[in-house]
């Protein structure tokens, strides 16, 4: 598996490992504690409340659409609805991607500014808002599928007037669940803070999980008021215990008694890393500290002297940005090298996203001026920076700006987009994930920064056809288009023909939830001679494709990714088709299509050569013992397919 | 397989695999624009390289005769810390001035491999650490006046938060 | 007749406790505001009932229903599935089930306007299209909102379930049913994408709506089409009067449980005239009898 890991800071290191074994320690205690639920915890002398979420503020991605509940955010508010069956339930909150997949797609992006990414990168966030402000004591997430993926949690700290403050609470490698086929309630053990916490951002990295991840519902618990004498420290508190004692506190509903005795205890080794991400850090520690004591009987001598101004560069090139801007503060000599603003060509912000604001912009400015790639995803989340400064900032350093991410910013309007028009002519990659501040409804005159673009990501924007007919037309090398989850494009058919005029370079298309673009609108896309990703996912209005499918993949050879979830009347003939046409097809998913047969897909199976992905998950014609058989037979390829057991529709 | 021989800067000679020499640029420019033939008995010399030194570099070099020629593109992937090999840290378990040697050496020689987990190995020992913990690991001298510290910490505060 | 009245009330007493459900004690609201509130109970049978498949809640046989608070809302709903389905292979059951459960999430999740019940089929119904697993079939609906604030009920109904509302011993609201043809209902369907021209499909659109004030003690009945088929007019009215203004749940339990009962003898009466058999008469089809059928009752009062 590929892991993204490749920054760190040895001091948060040596807290990670030792807070695994912290967790085996915590864990057996309460394995033996738990059981005895009617045992009063001394919490309650302190006004414990325990709260399940009430609001969804702001998320990166869902799997369902804005407008339905099904696998969508907002099932994470109040109590669970499925907990503890375990399965992929509509009724829960799933993410758009899992797995190493999306870094194997053609669609994938490069990482910026990689030394920076931190111990553990994360890929996904939600944030949520409970009722009653508290100190967090604990906090417990009910993950009803493929558990495993959480790797931080943040609070954010109310009783600060002028900023947002987000404290960290709790952060770790993804676990090892992939062995699990029970759902989990993970209850990490906390840091102490004595602040009032009403809204917590938990984030995810499932790179390494088997499949999507479902969660369905996040609770916290805590005291009103951090108590004066301070003994909150000493209280240990048998989380799980906690958690599901206050299920019971929050309702008289005596089912939940139930619910108590069936819910399994998570063991100990699931919430441990594997021990593939865990054993290189624990190396690299060691290696560290050996060497450390190598030097301790050094002599005096200084011999960062001898070396070259550009080798110290190289090594610090390595260096996370934090680092970094420790390392100005050695000497002169450091300082002078780490101004240098080709340390500054690339910068990603994304892991600082908990503590950004519009001071660590201006700090970060004077070394700015030859900045071409720049990642300020989630950095709207604390509200720290306005619209207006940024703009000025882009305005500033954007001109040889080529590669800009900006998922998640609030504080990008439309205004920015004429910055960016005006102002930043380089730029070949825009990211502009969720950003829904961003009304589209500027259409600048002339408009020349579109003409370099290769990639523009507009997933869960509200991108309208008016911007779209304006600008697609200019974009003659766009390789590259997102256009998942745009719920205000009420016609693609018609963005499919204009992608058809205009951009006949794309590489990678992505209606996911589109639901209008129809077998018309496809028709157009066979122009597209360069093609290999195409995400046709839940285009419903495809449901019948006729002729268009199969004429789409006689004119795109170079197909690597197609995704046709729940286009259920496609058959056996449009299988073959895929088998037939596309030699390279590498990723195929295939859920909800009740028409496939066993027999076309092993024939499928046998044709694409090259193929890593299979899923056919709903597909009711297969069964285990085909999968089985296909597993065998071909074990490059990852066949997705869980029993339908845990998928029943009466498990309500 | 050709030998050649390499002169340190304090005359001695090594008589090394041209294969496994090949891993610097340096002596595979050197040698193939000499045009040195197999029975040549020409020296090359490095003055900037000691004995010691030198003997190390040949060491790590020949246990890394097979590896697959670094990537030459710029991408993300090289910028890992954490991937260096046992052999490598074992190999790195010298003082200082050694290590800071082998990266000179590396750096003259043009033997992008050695170089990389050299610098990857100093990175490790400075990330994470106060600017004090920095200047004590490497005896550097802090030249700022109160003042001018003042100011560049005031500018990075945000690097002190967690 | 009086005599099948008497016996359903003396059987309903042994509480058929795998159908039936008791209505959460909201005593607390009452005292509140004055906020009109459903007390609500249910009652119901399968048509083939089989001791080998437990009761499951929420369904009976095809039928399904929900029950549901929201905001300001306190919501019931039934749904008969289209019992044509099986011979192509598909549970009929499933999609009226799904179909209320979701309705019920919406509900709580807070998706919905107090006076928008056609909003609520409508979505209930495009959230089938978003579930991975292909929910196939299709059922009539009927959905009763109460809004708390307003005091009145709003109602969509596509099909022949339905509610009638008594007060006073007289019906003063009532849903009308909604047939193509005979014996064919409006329904809300989700084919199979190979015959979905052959389907009958009914948009939600199509739903009657209304709304309605209504007063402390009235009566709603909500039940599919085996408690209006079965049950004349007369003998609902006879027991809804009697449950006026009832808050005690035991005996709204045993109104819901008399009216099933009485379908279900009903239904099984091959000589009676049931109003099934009077429509079909009227529709040129000679027969008597009652229709037997899943059934379905609803039966709430409004407290304040």
């Amino acid at each position: 598996m590929n892991d993204e890991q490749v920054g760190f800071n040895l001091a948060d290191l040596k807290k990670l490992c030792n807070s695994y074994i912290d967790y085996t320690r915590t864990y057996m205690d309460q394995r033996n504690t738990l059981g005895r639920i009617d045992e009063e915890p001394s919490a309650l002398d302190y006004d414990f409340v325990f709260q399940f979420s009430s609001e969804v503020v702001d998320f990166s991605s869902q799997y369902g659409s804005d407008i339905s509940i099904s696998y969508t955010a907002s099932n994470l508010i109040g109590r669970p609805s499925k907990f503890p069956n375990y399965g992929d339930f509509p009724q829960s909150y799933v993410m758009r991607s899992y797995g190493p997949w999306k870094e194997l797609a053609p669609s994938r992006k490069c990482q910026i500014m990689p030394q920076n990414s931190g111990i553990i990168k994360s890929e996904d966030f939600i944030i949520l808002s409970f009722a009653t402000p508290v100190v967090p004591l604990v906090i417990s997430i009910f993950e009803t599928y493929t558990p495993g993926s959480i790797v931080r949690i943040s609070g954010k700290v109310i009783d600060l007037p002028d900023k947002d403050a987000w404290r960290l609470l709790w952060e770790g490698l993804p676990q090892n669940c992939n062995g699990l086929r029970h759902s989990r309630l993970f209850a990490p053990k906390l840091n102490f803070i004595k602040e009032r916490v009403k809204e917590i951002c938990i984030e995810f990295n499932h790179s390494q999980l088997d499949y999507y991840t479902e969660l369905d519902a996040v609770s916290m618990g805590g005291v009103l008021n951090y108590p004066e004498n301070g003994e909150l420290g000493i209280l240990s508190i048998p989380l799980v215990t906690h958690t599901l004692s206050g299920y019971v506190y929050d309702n008289n509903e005596i089912k939940d008694q139930e619910i108590l005795n069936e819910v399994r205890m998570p063991s100990v080794a699931s919430y441990m890393p594997m021990s593939t991400s865990l054993d290189p850090f624990l190396k690299l520690i060691k290696n560290i500290e050996e060497l450390e004591s190598e030097w301790r009987n050094e002599p005096n001598i200084d011999y960062t002297l001898q070396l070259p101004n550009e080798t110290l560069m190289y090594i610090f090139s390595f260096l996370d940005l934090k680092s970094l801007r420790l390392c100005m503060r050695v000497c002169k000599r450091f300082k002078s090298i780490c101004s240098d603003p080709l340390f500054y060509r690339e910068l990603n912000l994304k892991p600082y996203w908990s503590s950004f604001s519009y001071e660590m912009l201006t700090s970060l400015e004077p070394y700015c001026t030859r900045i071409t790639k720049l990642d300020l995803s989630w950095c709207g989340i604390t509200k720290g920076i306005k619209t207006l400064p940024f703009n000025i900032f882009l305005k500033q350093y954007g001109c040889n700006l080529i590669d800009l991410r900006l998922d998640n910013c609030g504080f990008v309007d439309d205004t920015t987009l004429i910055i960016l028009n005006f102002f930043c002519y380089s730029i070949k990659e825009l990211s502009l994930r969720s950003c829904t501040k961003i009304n589209f409804s500027i259409v600048v005159s002339p408009p020349t920064f579109l003409c370099q673009l290769e990639r523009i990501d507009f997933y869960r924007t509200n991108v309208n056809i008016l911007f779209l007919e304006s600008y697609l037309p200019l974009m003659i090398k766009l390789k590259h288009i997102n256009l998942g989850s745009c719920k205000r494009i009420d016609c693609m058919d018609h963005i499919a023909y204009m992608l058809s005029k205009s951009n006949k370079q794309l590489v990678s298309v992505d209606f996911w939830k589109s639901y209008t673009l129809s077998p018309n609108g496809l028709r157009f896309l066979t122009v597209l001679k360069d093609l290999e990703e195409i995400d046709l996912g839940w285009c419903l209005a495809l449901s019948i494709p006729g002729d268009s499918l199969v004429d789409l993949v006689k004119s795109c050879p170079k197909l690597k990714k197609i995704i046709v979830v729940s286009l259920r009347g496609m058959c056996d003939r449009d299988l073959l088709a895929f088998a037939d046409h596309c030699p390279l097809l590498e990723q195929i998913d295939l859920v909800g299509l009740r028409a496939i047969t066993v027999d076309a897909c092993s024939k499928f199976l046998e044709k694409c050569e090259n193929l890593k992905l299979m899923d056919v998950n709903f597909c009711e014609n297969i069964k285990e013992v085909n999968v089985q058989e296909w597993r065998q037979k071909y074990p490059n390829v990852c066949i997705q397919f869980t029993t339908s057991d845990y998928t029943n529709v009466y498990h309500y | 397989m050709p030998m050649i021989k390499l002169q340190s800067s304090d005359g001695e000679v090594f008589q090394v695999d041209f294969e496994i020499a090949k891993a610097s640029v340096t002596i595979k420019t050197m040698v193939e624009d000499l045009g040195l033939e197999e029975e040549d008995e020409e020296i090359v010399p490095l003055p900037n390289v000691n004995a010691g030194i030198l003997k190390k570099v040949i060491q790590w070099a020949t246990y890394h005769k097979d590896d697959p020629p670094p990537p030459e593109d710029d991408e993300g992937r090289e910028k890992r810390t954490d991937d260096i090999s046992s052999w490598d840290a074992d190999f790195l378990k010298v003082d200082q001035g050694t290590l800071f040697e082998l990266i000179l050496a590396a750096n003259y020689l043009d033997i992008k491999g050695l170089l990389d987990v050299t610098c990857k190995t100093v990175a490790n020992m400075i990330k994470g650490k106060t600017p004090e913990e920095i200047r004590k690991t490497f005896n550097i001298k802090n030249d700022f006046t109160a003042a001018e510290e003042d100011q560049v910490r005031k500018e990075n505060e945000w690097c002190e938060e967690k | 007749m009086q005599q099948i009245v008497t016996t359903g009330r003396l059987i309903s007493r042994a509480l058929w406790n795998g159908f039936t459900n008791l209505a959460p004690s909201n005593s607390e609201h009452v005292n509140k505001k004055r906020e009109p509130s459903f007390l609500y109970a249910v009652c119901g049978f399968p048509k083939e009932s089989s001791r080998k498949n437990p009761p499951i809640k929420g369904k009976f046989g095809d039928d399904a229903w929900f029950s549901a608070k929201g905001k300001a809302t306190d919501v019931l709903g039934v749904a008969d599935g289209v019992g044509g389905w099986r011979h192509y292979g598909i549970d009929p059951g499933e999609f009226s089930s799904f179909l209320m459960m979701t309705c019920e999430r919406l509900v709580s999740l807070g998706k919905i306007k107090p006076n928008e019940p056609n909003k609520l089929l409508a979505q209930s119904y495009y959230e089938l299209l978003e579930n991975k697993q292909p929910i196939l079939g299709s059922s009539t609906a009927c959905v009763v909102v109460l809004n708390k604030e307003t005091s009145s009920i709003y109602t969509a109904n596509i099909g022949d379930s339905g509610f009638m509302v008594v007060r006073g011993g007289h019906v003063v609201h009532r849903s009308e049913e909604q047939q193509h043809y005979f014996n064919t209902p409006y329904q809300l369907s989700v084919p199979p994408p190979a015959h979905s021209g052959q389907v009958l499909s009914d948009s939600p659109d199509s739903a009657d709506t209304s709304d309605f004030a209504v007063e402390n003690g009235d009566v709603i009945l909500l039940a599919t089409d085996g408690v209006f088929d079965n049950v004349p007019d007369h003998l609902l009215l006879k027991e809804l009067s009697r449950v006026e203004g009832v808050r005690d749940p035991t005996k709204l339990q045993c109104a819901a449980n008399t009216i099933a009962w009485m379908a279900r003898i009903l239904a099984f009466d091959r000589s009676f005239l049931s109003p099934f058999a009077r429509a079909a008469q009227a529709n040129g089809i000679n027969t008597v009898g009652g229709k037997p059928d899943d059934i379905t009752v609803l039966l709430a009062t409004i407290a304040m």
